[in-house]
């Protein structure tokens, strides 16, 4: 009889574990480090990963089609003193420019949500010395500006296509709030 | 010994529930959202995308850019893309049933910017032991079109084409529109 009572319970915590440690891998899949990008994550490891497939269901669970090989995918949510990014703070992205056929720099609530604002390689104005600097603020800044969210915590994406080069990715230095 | 005999069942209910929504759940509910970025297009047929839904489906997209699909049905046999692009960089990407890329071009590996990529139907095992060869294994050889196979019955075709001005969209989308996705002679 003990037994018999016994028996849904430990079903449904089975169940209920097993949802949960599903949902939280899919979460946290897709945060490797970036090699030379510190502050970055790229959702491929360096070397091919089992875990890599709960990156990929995360993106369908997102509505997002899982990019191709040849496409690098980072994202950030911290700036370089390990704060959040913030809307209502302006945030300076400065480094090397990106070598690659393309790529983009968007800002996004989470990573579910289309994009804010993006910033393309077609766009965007490289340094007579081939370097990249970016504003992120909620008004119009000159030379490259990516608008960010109108309120909350935000983070940003980057996406690069067919890298000619090893990708190096820009810090970001908060302006003030 | 009874209550070794539970947790290992709750531990195997947690891994087939685990695993369950891990492969099954994600799939789901990107159907459900692709169904509804291409409301009212038929299966076998290229649509360019509206600009504002565009973002959240393919990696980087932005609003200026052009992204089309074809939504593949392979059921009634070999389909056929024929694309027509820019002269420009743009990415051809096809995702199986799951949703895992299984194929993907750019400009520079194809060498042209109007092509056909023919689709099949990937083999089983099965398949490739016991099966004779047919009218498709003879046409890849003979074939001055790009090949494809898809694991499973349906796929999903993309053309993604960056646009670095968006006053430029109009005249790309006019060409990409040109892309006929079908069955031979469609």
């Amino acid at each position: 009889m003990r037994n018999l009572t016994f028996a849904p319970i430990i079903v449904i915590v089975g169940a209920v574990l097993g949802l949960l440690t599903a949902i939280h891998q899919m979460n946290v899949a897709g945060l490797y480090a970036a090699p030379a990008s510190p502050g970055w994550s790229s959702w491929q490891p360096e070397q091919p990963s089992f875990w890599q497939i709960y990156a990929t269901q995360r993106f369908l669970d997102d509505g997002a089609l899982p990019p191709a090989k040849s496409v690098q995918l980072y994202t950030r949510a911290l700036d370089d003193d390990g704060n959040q990014l913030r809307t209502e703070c302006d945030y300076s992205l400065s480094g090397p420019a990106i070598k690659s056929r393309w790529w983009t720099v968007a800002t996004a609530i989470d990573t579910a949500t289309p994009p804010t604002d993006v910033l393309t390689a077609g766009s965007a104005l490289v340094n007579q010395d081939n370097t990249l600097d970016v504003n992120l603020s909620r008004q119009p800044q000159g030379g490259n500006w990516v608008k960010v969210p109108a309120n909350g915590n935000y983070l940003l994406r980057v996406v690069v296509n067919d890298a000619t080069d090893p990708v190096q990715l820009p810090g970001i230095k908060k302006l003030g709030c | 010994m009874g209550r070794v005999f539970w947790v290992i069942t709750s531990a195997l209910i947690g891994l087939a529930i685990h695993i369950s929504y891990v492969l099954f759940a994600p799939g789901v509910s990107f159907e459900r959202k692709l169904a509804s970025i291409t409301q009212g297009q038929q299966d076998n047929d290229f649509a360019v995308l509206d600009p504002a839904v565009q973002g959240g489906l393919v990696q980087g997209a932005s609003p200026a850019d052009v992204v089309g699909l074809c939504k593949l049905n392979l059921s009634s046999g070999k389909l056929f893309l024929n694309a027509d692009l820019p002269s420009t960089y743009w990415t051809l990407t096809v995702y199986d049933s799951t949703g895992q890329p299984v194929y993907a071009l750019t400009d520079a590996q194809s060498g042209a910017h109007q092509f056909t990529v023919d689709f099949s139907h990937a083999k089983s095992f099965l398949e490739q032991l016991f099966g004779n060869g047919d009218q498709e294994d003879q046409l890849v050889g003979d074939n001055l079109v790009w090949h494809a196979e898809v694991a499973g019955q349906r796929g999903l075709a993309v053309i993604w084409v960056p646009v670095s001005d968006p006053l430029l969209r109009p005249g790309v989308v006019a060409l990409v529109e040109k892309t006929k996705c079908g069955p031979a002679g469609a």
